[in-house]
């Protein structure tokens, strides 16, 4: 997995917080026989409690009850960028999306790399 | 006549008249849907009347395998009449649940149940055996679903132990049981005349969609308990015993014997898979009767009997709250069932909600005022609020009771939501369920209809299966081409390969139309007259057997002729669901029903601005381009209005309606021997042209 530097208290403040209406992220939860619901991710705790991809196994045989949490990895990545001005944090997913070529890997690589940076804000910020 | 009891209570609220229908007289119609369909035109003169009028007629009806051995469908119940949901006509509509009430009625000696007129006094119906009673239901009327049902268990019965045999009637023959009656019930959201309320029976079986609830609280209607003591006459019980040993044997999951084949499932799913399992509750499978799935779980801590969309709704709050799904789900799963609130619509009111909060539209002293705790979203403490000014008409309910649409509308936001798909209510005012742009045979039906149709037939082996495996870079056991050749096989009479082409041709091509009529003239008669489970049926693509060929639709006729002694060929039964659609259209257009109505909400239409609110998700479907098959992702596709109304007059052309209107032409009714309502249509002036 890509390392992240650690980030300026500037980046680690927009990381920790949350956006308005008009910079929301959209996520939705892909659910067999319950459908497709769209949810609107304003954080990016959020977007690490959102994204999961559970087996093909659970989700082909277990009814509704395994589900996919998903968010584009591009539009996630230029989120990361341009609406919580993370570059560094975008470049890296962007690296994984490169070396990894199919959503299930990609999204846990990417959740690993959003909570390591989540915890460094934390840390930085001496949030307990 | 096996498999039938040979009667259909009759009760009328207005006059406490208590009848009985013979079943003869409606028999040709199988079951279900079609004998509830065929009751409710002969019943109600003036199809146009509101849901809420007491001219209304709801019908709840079994079919010939309630109460049987046949698997996945013997539980099942249909339910009719003028509906509340839909917008902006309340059409005439359906649900359906499941759990044992089906197969109790049966046991009593009926094949449904027929409620006429609005009782001046609430009441529930006392039903034992043959004999059957209005009570006073004043004492039961503000008590919640699960608290009526006791109450009305404990009357019944007078016993403290259900180990107790009991007397059932007063018949000579005395006969005995030791069962529990089987109770259908509104809750409060019901009796407030919530057009989002739902029926419960037992603690999570309920049929949701339609606002059925609304209607029974319109008729002062509280329950319906019924506890039998008789058995069901099946023509050939060692066919019937074998047929069930053949389906488990050769197309279900049995212990030993997983696949490693990662496809479609329906009739082959593991059991007790329904339902989510959270962290450290126990909980053991529970089912409809007779299935061989039990796609529910019953836990120690909540959810009990409750699975897809009413065990999931509040999740994913519950989960950004307290960072992993806790009891807060499940209580909130609970307090559903026992509100008898519509557990589909108001996963989107929340979401809706949520986002006019975040906008600054809604909250304390905004546009929308509303004293709704948005900082406790996530804990129970939200639901219980919200749900409470639902079912009480207090506060937000006071719109919020009438439906997502309906409040949209009274807060000048439906056209502005809907076409900017923040509030995504796809046809007749539904909830998107899945989508029209893509799985169009699911969009298509719900248009064609009066609701969210909500049957999964195609969505497995044609998304789902397909889309899950790509997202995991793998590849599908079964490819594009065979899914298409077994689907080909099966859906007679049409046997017609491209069916199931879902490219940016194939969707407005007289195939796809041959897709939607197999669809709707399948469902009318198989899965919703007969009763069939949806989460069974149609096995088309199954891992578990020979050639993955899966058992539609050799089981379908199978299990129905074992039990009725009738030769009914599954080609018979397509025809009959053809007959059943027609009339439920005529039911539609004596309500208003016209082409022009038959359009999906702005956003089907409208490509949305790209941006980080506004992607679509993969969708990898079969498509046939280039002379050959593949999976492909079609995401992000909208529909071409033109293109959709040239695909219309192909389907309306297919089926034998005036493409024009939308209405069917005298020939093809005549043809189905539904001459009388052509010239009810005709009296209309709404009888097709041609």
């Amino acid at each position: 997995m890509v390392s992240l530097p650690k980030p300026s208290r500037d980046v680690a403040l927009r990381v920790m917080g949350e956006v308005g209406f008009e910079e929301r992220l959209l996520g939705v939860k892909m659910r067999p026989m319950v459908g497709n619901q769209e949810h609107f991710v304003y954080s990016v705790k959020e977007v690490i409690e959102f994204l999961r991809m559970d087996s093909v196994e659970d989700l082909l045989t277990t009814g509704s009850k395994a589900y996919v949490g998903y968010i584009d990895p591009l539009v996630l990545k230029n989120w990361m960028a341009e609406v919580i001005g993370d570059k560094v944090l975008a470049e890296a997913i962007k690296e994984e999306m490169e070396r990894l070529d199919n959503f299930k890997d990609q999204v846990a690589a990417i959740k690993m790399l959003v909570s390591e940076r989540f915890n460094q804000c934390v840390a930085l910020l001496e949030i307990s | 006549m096996n498999g039938y009891t040979g009667s259909i209570l009759r009760v009328n609220l207005k006059t406490r008249k208590i009848s009985t229908i013979d079943t003869k007289k409606y028999e040709m119609w199988g079951g279900g849907h079609g004998i509830g369909s065929a009751i409710f035109f002969d019943l109600v003169k003036d199809k146009a009347i509101s849901g809420y009028d007491s001219g209304n007629v709801v019908t709840i009806m079994t079919s010939p395998l309630s109460g049987t051995l046949a698997p996945a469908v013997s539980g099942r119940t249909e339910v009719q009449g003028v509906g509340l949901q839909s917008y902006p006509v309340e059409w005439f509509t359906r649900s359906n649940f499941g759990g044992r009430f089906a197969g109790m009625l049966k046991y009593a000696g009926w094949d449904g149940i027929v409620i006429e007129g609005k009782s001046k006094n609430p009441v529930w119906i006392d039903i034992r055996d043959r004999e059957v009673k209005l009570v006073d239901a004043k004492p039961l009327w503000g008590l919640d679903t699960w608290e009526t049902q006791k109450k009305i268990w404990h009357r019944v019965t007078g016993l403290k132990s259900y180990k107790d045999w009991m007397e059932v009637g007063k018949s000579p023959r005395g006969e005995r049981t030791t069962l529990k009656p089987a109770v259908l019930t509104i809750g409060p959201a019901g009796e407030n005349l919530s057009r989002i309320a739902s029926l419960i029976h037992d603690a999570g079986n309920a049929a949701g969609q339609g606002g059925f609830g609304g209607v029974w609280g319109s008729k002062n209607l509280k329950a319906i308990s019924v506890i039998g003591s008789g058995s069901i006459h099946i023509s050939d019980p060692n066919a019937l015993m074998e047929a069930r040993l053949w389906a488990k044997k050769s197309y279900s999951w049995q212990p030993g014997n997983l696949t490693d084949k990662l496809g479609s499932h329906a009739f082959s799913s593991n059991p007790s898979q329904g339902s989510p399992s959270t962290p450290g509750v126990k909980s053991r499978p529970s089912g409809c009767m007779a299935c061989h799935k039990c796609c529910r779980r019953k836990t120690e801590l909540g959810g009990n009997e409750s699975s897809c969309v009413d065990m999931f709704f509040y999740c994913f709050e519950d989960a950004k709250k307290h960072g992993k799904q806790t009891t807060a789900s499940l209580k909130a799963s609970d307090l559903i069932q026992k509100t008898g609130i519509n557990a589909f619509e108001l996963e989107t009111v929340i979401i809706w909600l949520k986002t006019l909060h975040k906008k600054g539209i809604l909250g304390p002293g905004k546009e929308i005022d509303t004293d709704l705790p948005f900082d406790k979203m996530g804990e129970y403490e939200f639901v219980e609020k919200l749900v409470t000014q639902l079912e009480t008409r207090q506060g937000i309910g006071a719109d919020l009771h009438n439906g997502a649409a309906r409040t949209a509308k009274k807060w000048g936001r439906f056209e502005k939501d809907l076409k900017s798909g923040v509030l995504a209510l796809q046809y007749w005012g539904y909830p998107k369920h899945y989508d029209a742009r893509t799985e169009v045979e699911w969009g298509y039906g719900s248009i064609l209809g009066d609701r969210d149709c909500n049957e999964h037939d195609f969505m497995m082996p044609c998304y789902y299966s397909p889309s899950m495996n790509a997202l995991a870079g793998m590849e599908t056991y079964i490819s594009a081409k065979e899914v298409s050749q077994i689907i080909a096989e099966k859906c007679k009479p049409y046997n017609d390969p491209l069916m199931i082409d879902y490219s940016d041709e194939g969707i407005y091509s007289e195939h796809m139309a041959k897709t939607v009529a197999w669809h709707r003239h399948y469902t009318r008669f198989w899965k919703q007259s007969i009763g069939y489970c949806d989460w069974c049926y149609a096995d088309f693509v199954n891992p578990y057997a020979p050639g993955y060929r899966g058992i539609t639709p050799e089981a379908e006729p199978k299990f129905l002729n074992a039990v009725t002694g009738k030769n009914l060929t599954f080609e018979q039964g397509m025809e009959l669901g053809r007959k059943i659609w027609n009339l439920d259209r005529a039911i539609w257009i004596l309500q208003g029903r016209h082409r022009d109505q038959e359009v999906f909400a702005d956003f089907t239409y409208e490509k949305p601005q790209e941006g980080h609110a506004t992607y679509e998700i993969p969708y990898v479907m079969t498509v046939h381009e280039k002379g050959k098959w593949k999976y492909k992702d079609v995401g992000g596709r909208i529909l071409d209005r033109s293109k959709f109304e040239e695909w219309k007059t192909k389907y309306y052309t297919l089926e034998g309606w005036d493409p024009e209107s939308g209405w069917p032409v005298r020939k093809t009714l005549k043809s189905m021997g539904l001459d009388y309502v052509a010239d009810e249509l005709h009296s209309h002036k709404k009888l097709g042209r041609g």
